[in-house]
């Protein structure tokens, strides 16, 4: 997960000259101690990409009134209304968009790049993982539910009420008239038919369910990428720290963890959810704070054991600083379980979403799954559609999660494969 | 040139061993206990021992892997007087060092692991874990690490090419070829090899140790080889020390430790090691029983619960595997390992209860005590100490075997004894007061089971 | 010490059972493939040998030589799939190799015991080892539990496990790894197999430990008359304890013959080649360079050719030389320089330590 440096081609080094090229040459008084920080590839994709969004959050939620689109105000602040209104640039993210697109950077900063870097590495992984079928397929699913999260509000617009167009059916589907106030499509022996104009039917507000379904995948993504990061930062530093601090520390770092774990995240969820209201952000939030418990203990499992391989030895008789070997080797070790780990952990989250807003709890102003699910349920007898797209959709998200968090331990289980390569 | 590149002395580490809620100290782990020796310039020192003597704890204390409970490792002498930048005298003890002398220190000490399936990073490189130590020490041009890497990679055999594979992708011997070159790279003057071939084939054994006993004349190189194959050690190192239990028991030029061992553990150990040549088969000296725990190690000299050659006490002489037997015997009762009621219950197949007569019988069979002893008193002694035993007075069984058959070896613990130059061995055997003792028949060496014809332990000290 | 009736019964046995010219164990052409993803790997490739009553054969070979695969296939306790065993194995007459599972059962750990390298994995550690060592019994013969729980202390005694009916109670995690290997030994002969299969029963042991188990093992085949088939890595200790030696590489026998033939004859570049490995021949002469051939896609020809010294373009055709005649008749070698066309000459001369001559 973390980044090493860059590689370089063997005809660059052939082209250097000078300095000893023998180890029993090299004259160390000549070399410095090397400085605590060193800037990493991916430190500089984070801070080059997430330092213009952080800044925009924040100009966002300091500058920008509530009433205001974010770029509107950008425009006539930098004196750009002119081209951001040919261009259409009128968006109005909120911090959650923000903070959705911070750990997009991360994640291409820590999985992507180091990927791409070590393109070998990561060829050799594609190849144990194309072996698992399902798992292919479940990336492919996840890829879809992504680009249409994040692309899909800008194509398409926000379900609007229209109750003209209350109950529509889905395209090759139709329905009573006796349900519906109008009907857009075709009308047949008193029979209401679905068109392409809504092609997964409509809600009772007259909301296109489709349109509901793709706003839903931001939403999802949002919660996976949030929590996910939130809680692998949390439960990697904790999980590591604790491990590597041992004795007192450890003991009382892992009782805390258990204390997160025991916590009832749900009841303290309702608590907040009075007093302050029920935000998509609060959710996360809460949900993320008190899930990172079992991720930390993993983590500190693995690096308790990665830490007693001869390679960790090894390195530490380099000289190197515990740190140093932490953030290179082991957590580069746990990325595996920690991946599946997350991966398992997401479903969680994203049905605990569907729960609350199928309770009538969760955030009304965002278009969830379980919004849609909790709002077709009275409907169910004549209009399944509401339902059925929206939990389809929930079901194999969650079913693809799961996929594909086991393939990728088969996948990057290093330790496995050496043994039948050899 | 003479002082000694690396010298220890009184190298201790110790694991406390912790029990309940306040983690309370209930016990020491004696790992390593109390070492002392030395590494010359160029050479090569062996340490072998059976699992668990130790020797890999005391490997890992003198890099600093573990940080020793007391002792001191003088690396490069007393001579060196360079100043440190706070303008006092750099310390020589490696148990003192502080973070940038330790880091110093790692440049010239290196180390070499067993198992080369978990030596690399399974996600890097190997050219970039070789390299990666050249980073620690401030080596920032990339390309020159690169350079200084493949040159190296091309010095222990493999290719320049191979900077670019993953650990997975070589076989065990070609990664530990690697992990040679890993630690040579900071070209140090010490490299401490622990178990270097264990995990290889005989084939590419020999492959890794002429390689490394070439690199050793070509850079100058002193090594700390650690190995649990007599044979290996025997070929590659110019000294040996054998371990056991956390204490060195011998230490002497190669040469002459295997040919002429001096404390009967060697001389257990050199036997034992199996010949490839079918018309030798021979009579191995048979050790007793297996290592004892270090966290509770016996009292004088440890080796003496299962020594062949344990000394008798005054007033009894019986033949060396009676005693042996009775000491045998003897430890189990003191320890309370021998359970009458476990043996009552399985011994009697019909139900009925067993006698003590029949209990005696079955005790003298399982410690092959079936014959009475040729010494009358010591006979007489373990007589009612049977007796006692069966009849469940476990401490009335030990007090006897406690008072007719304590040896010399539990009480005393052996200082060292020179033999010749740079020879010497722990055993109670060489000093003064039992070196002119008659001891009874080497029945182990000569390979029949008589008790007669008493022969010298050979213990004179040569010119 | 131990001396008693049963010891004599299976003396007895071992006498009137295999008085015939039939050897006691005839594996013919022993073939063992496994189906991997990249591809059928081939680990044991028509491989054939005898054991008589009462020998010792040694397989010795290095890792991926397919020498423990092989004893393996001979009760078939490889799974199948992924494994594939084609061949024949006679064992008393009988081809257990065609017989059913349930038959094959009575046969394992009954006739033929096995040894592993490893008594960790190999005992049930919820178990005491006398409450296993008696099932061993009762599994294949019917007598009472108190019968059985007698002879098992009577086989712990005799392994030498010290104050054995008190340790019977005791659970494997109780024992040291060498007194593990005892008990092991122990349940093997629990059922008076005649044949024992031991697979590197002294690898993970210390070396004092191993001589001492070596040895048990050379006494135990005395009092109770089996055969073993030892399979090991270590030429010191085939030295120790065989009478037969089967050397294998790369899934084929190279070389075959009495100890003496192997150690001091050595014909086959092969065994040269590892013999010169060892230290007391010669040592450090750099090992074998190379690297064993692919066992999904072995070369054509000879298996040991690319790390050959002796090697000419012939060796690199055809199928892999068949075994020919070296120096006595049952001393057979894999190499076309012992065919009617080559010269063996050079490989002799190179003998390992022949400089030194015999000790």
């Amino acid at each position: 997960m973390t980044g090493n440096d860059e590689s370089i081609g063997a005809d660059d080094v052939r082209a250097t000259s000078g300095s000893a090229r023998r180890f029993d040459e090299i004259d160390w008084d000549d070399y410095e101690e090397p400085g605590l920080f060193s800037v990493t590839p991916s430190l500089k994709i984070t801070l080059l990409a997430g330092l213009p969004i952080v800044l925009l959050g924040l100009y966002d939620e300091f500058v920008v009134g509530d009433r205001e689109a974010t770029f509107v105000r950008l425009g006539s602040d930098l004196g750009l209304s002119g081209p951001f209104e040919t261009l259409g640039v009128d968006f109005d993210p909120g911090s959650l968009d923000f903070l959705f697109m911070f750990t997009i950077v991360l994640f291409i900063a820590y999985v992507g790049y180091p990927l791409y870097r070590n393109g070998r590495m990561t060829r050799y992984y594609w190849r144990e993982f194309k072996r698992n079928r399902p798992a292919v397929i479940s990336l492919v699913w996840l890829g879809l539910i992504f680009v249409g999260g994040v692309l899909g509000p800008f194509l398409i617009a926000m379900p609007e009420q229209d109750l003209a167009a209350a109950y529509q059916p889905p395209v090759f589907a139709s329905i009573d008239l006796v349900h519906t106030t109008g009907c857009v499509g075709e009308i047949r022996d008193g029979r209401c038919y679905g068109t392409w104009e809504h092609p997964l039917g409509t809600s009772r507000g007259g909301q296109d369910v489709f349109a509901s379904v793709v706003h839903g995948m931001t939403v999802t993504m949002q919660i996976a990428f949030i929590t996910t990061t939130i809680v692998a930062i949390i439960g990697i530093t904790f999980g590591t720290v604790s491990a590597y601090l041992g004795g007192w520390a450890d003991e009382i770092m892992m009782r805390f963890t258990d204390i997160v774990l025991s916590f009832p995240t749900f009841v303290f969820f309702l608590l907040i959810l009075y007093i302050y209201g029920a935000g998509l952000g609060m959710f996360i939030l809460v949900f993320a704070a008190f899930g990172w418990g079992a991720t930390a203990r993993y983590v500190r499992s693995k690096a308790l054991s990665i830490s007693e391989e001869e390679f960790i030895k090894a390195i530490r008789i380099s000289g190197a600083s515990t740190p140093t070997i932490v953030r290179r080797h082991v957590i580069p070790n746990t990325a595996s379980s920690i991946i599946t780990q997350l991966t398992l952990i997401v479903p969680g989250f994203l049905l605990a979403e569907a729960q609350l807003a199928f309770l009538g709890i969760g955030d009304t102003a965002v278009p969830t799954w379980g919004q849609l699910i909790s709002a077709g349920r009275t409907s169910i007898d004549f209009a399944p559609w509401i339902v059925l797209a929206p939990g389809f959709t929930l079901f194999l998200t969650i079913l693809a999660f799961n996929f594909l968090g086991d393939a990728i331990l088969d996948a990057i289980n290093p330790e496995a494969e050496a043994e039948t390569d050899r | 040139m003479s002082e000694p590149i690396l010298s220890v002395r009184n190298l201790k580490k110790h694991y406390p061993v912790k029990r309940g809620l306040f983690n309370r100290e209930v016990g020491r782990v004696r790992a390593v206990d109390g070492i002392s020796f030395d590494i010359k310039r160029g050479e090569t020192l062996g340490i072998v021992g059976e699992s668990g003597c130790g020797k890999s704890t005391a490997a890992a204390s003198i890099v600093r892997l573990e940080d020793p409970t007391s002792g001191a490792v003088i690396f490069r002498g007393g001579g060196r007087t360079e100043e440190s930048p706070a303008g006092t005298t750099r310390p020589t003890n490696v148990v003192e060092f502080g973070g940038r002398e330790l880091k110093r220190f790692r440049r010239e000490a290196q180390m070499i692991f067993q198992d080369p399936a978990s030596s690399f990073n399974p996600r890097k490189q190997v050219g970039e874990s070789v390299a990666e130590l050249l980073e620690v020490h401030g080596m920032t041009d990339r390309k020159q690490r690169r350079a200084i890497v493949e040159d190296l990679l091309e010095r222990v055999g493999l290719a320049a090419s191979d900077y670019e594979r993953y650990p997975h992708e070589f076989s065990g011997g070609q990664k530990q070829r690697i992990a040679i070159a890993r630690a040579l790279v900071l070209n140090p003057e010490l490299v401490i090899a622990d178990e270097p071939v264990s995990a290889l084939d005989v084939s590419i054994q020999a492959e890794i140790l002429s390689l490394l006993s070439d690199l050793q004349e070509e850079f100058d190189l002193s090594i700390l080889f650690i190995s649990h194959n007599m044979s290996v050690v025997k070929h590659i190192c110019d000294r040996v020390a054998v371990m056991y239990l956390g204490k060195i028991v011998e230490i002497g030029p190669t040469e002459r430790l295997f040919t002429d061992p001096r404390h009967p553990y060697t001389e257990a150990l050199v036997s034992a090691i199996p010949t490839p040549d079918p018309r030798r088969r021979r009579r191995n000296i048979t050790l007793e029983g297996t290592v004892p725990s270090p966290a509770d190690p016996p009292s004088g000299c440890r080796f003496h619960t299962r020594c062949h050659r344990i000394i008798q006490p005054a007033g009894v002489s019986l033949p060396q595997d009676g005693w042996r037997r009775v000491m045998h015997f003897r430890e189990h009762v003191s320890r309370g390992a021998i359970d009458i009621d476990g043996i009552k219950e399985n011994t009697v197949a019909d139900g009925s209860e067993a006698t003590p007569a029949h209990l005696e019988a079955q005790v003298r069979e399982e410690y092959g005590l079936t014959e009475p002893l040729p010494d009358e008193r010591a006979d007489e002694a373990l007589d009612r100490a049977m007796e006692a035993l069966v009849r469940g007075k476990t401490d009335e069984a030990r007090s006897v075997l406690e008072d007719r058959f304590t040896t010399p070896c539990e009480e005393t613990e052996p200082g060292f004894t020179e033999h010749d130059d740079d020879h010497r061995s722990a055993c109670l055997l060489h000093s003064e007061e039992y070196d002119t003792r008659d001891v009874e028949s080497d029945a182990y060496r000569t390979g029949d089971g008589s008790d007669t014809g008493g022969e010298d332990i050979k213990t004179d000290t040569r010119d | 010490m131990t001396a008693n009736s049963t010891t004599d019964e299976r003396l007895a046995d071992a006498a009137t059972g295999e008085q015939t010219d039939e050897p006691l164990l005839r594996v013919e052409s022993l073939t063992t493939e496994f189906d991997t993803e990249n591809g059928t790997l081939t680990a044991v490739d028509d491989v054939s040998f005898t054991v008589d009553p009462g020998e010792t054969v040694c397989i010795v070979g290095e890792s991926g030589s397919g020498k423990t695969v092989a004893t393996e296939s001979i009760t078939r306790i490889i799974n199948q799939p992924p494994g594939r065993i084609t061949g024949e194995v006679w064992f008393k007459g009988e081809n257990i190799a065609a017989c059913s599972e349930r038959t094959l059962r009575e046969v394992r750990g009954g006739e033929i015991a096995h040894v592993f390298q490893n008594p960790q994995e190999a005992m049930n550690h919820c178990f005491t080892v006398g409450w296993q060592i008696v099932e061993a019994i009762r599994i294949h013969e019917d007598v009472p539990e108190a019968a059985a729980r007698e002879r098992a202390i009577e086989l712990l005694d005799r392994v030498g496990i010290d104050n054995a009916s008190a340790r019977f109670d005791d659970y494997p995690h109780e024992f040291s790894g060498g007194q593990k290997q005892r008990v092991m030994i122990a349940m093997a002969l629990a059922t008076s197999p005649d044949l024992l299969i031991a697979d590197e029963p002294t690898t993970a042991l210390d070396v004092t430990v191993q001589s001492q188990i070596l040895d048990l093992l050379a006494e135990l085949q005395g009092e109770f008359g089996m055969a073993i088939l030892f399979v090991t890595h270590d030429l010191g200790v085939v030295a120790q304890l065989a009478d037969e030696v089967i050397v294998m590489y790369a899934g084929k026998v190279m070389e075959r013959g009495s100890v003496y033939d192997i150690f001091e004859r050595p014909s086959h570049p092969y065994t040269q080649a590892l013999l010169g490995c060892l230290p007391e021949y010669g040592g450090a002469g750099g090992g074998i360079p190379g690297i064993l051939p692919d066992p999904t896609a072995p070369p054509p020809g000879c298996r040991f050719a690319d790390r050959c010294e002796f090697v000419v373009p012939d060796c690199r055709e055809g199928d892999h030389p068949s075994e020919l005649p070296a120096t006595a008749a049952d001393h057979t070698v894999a190499c076309i320089h012992y065919g009617p066309e080559g010269d063996a000459g050079p490989i002799r001369d190179a003998t390992p330590g022949s400089d030194r001559g015999h000790r």
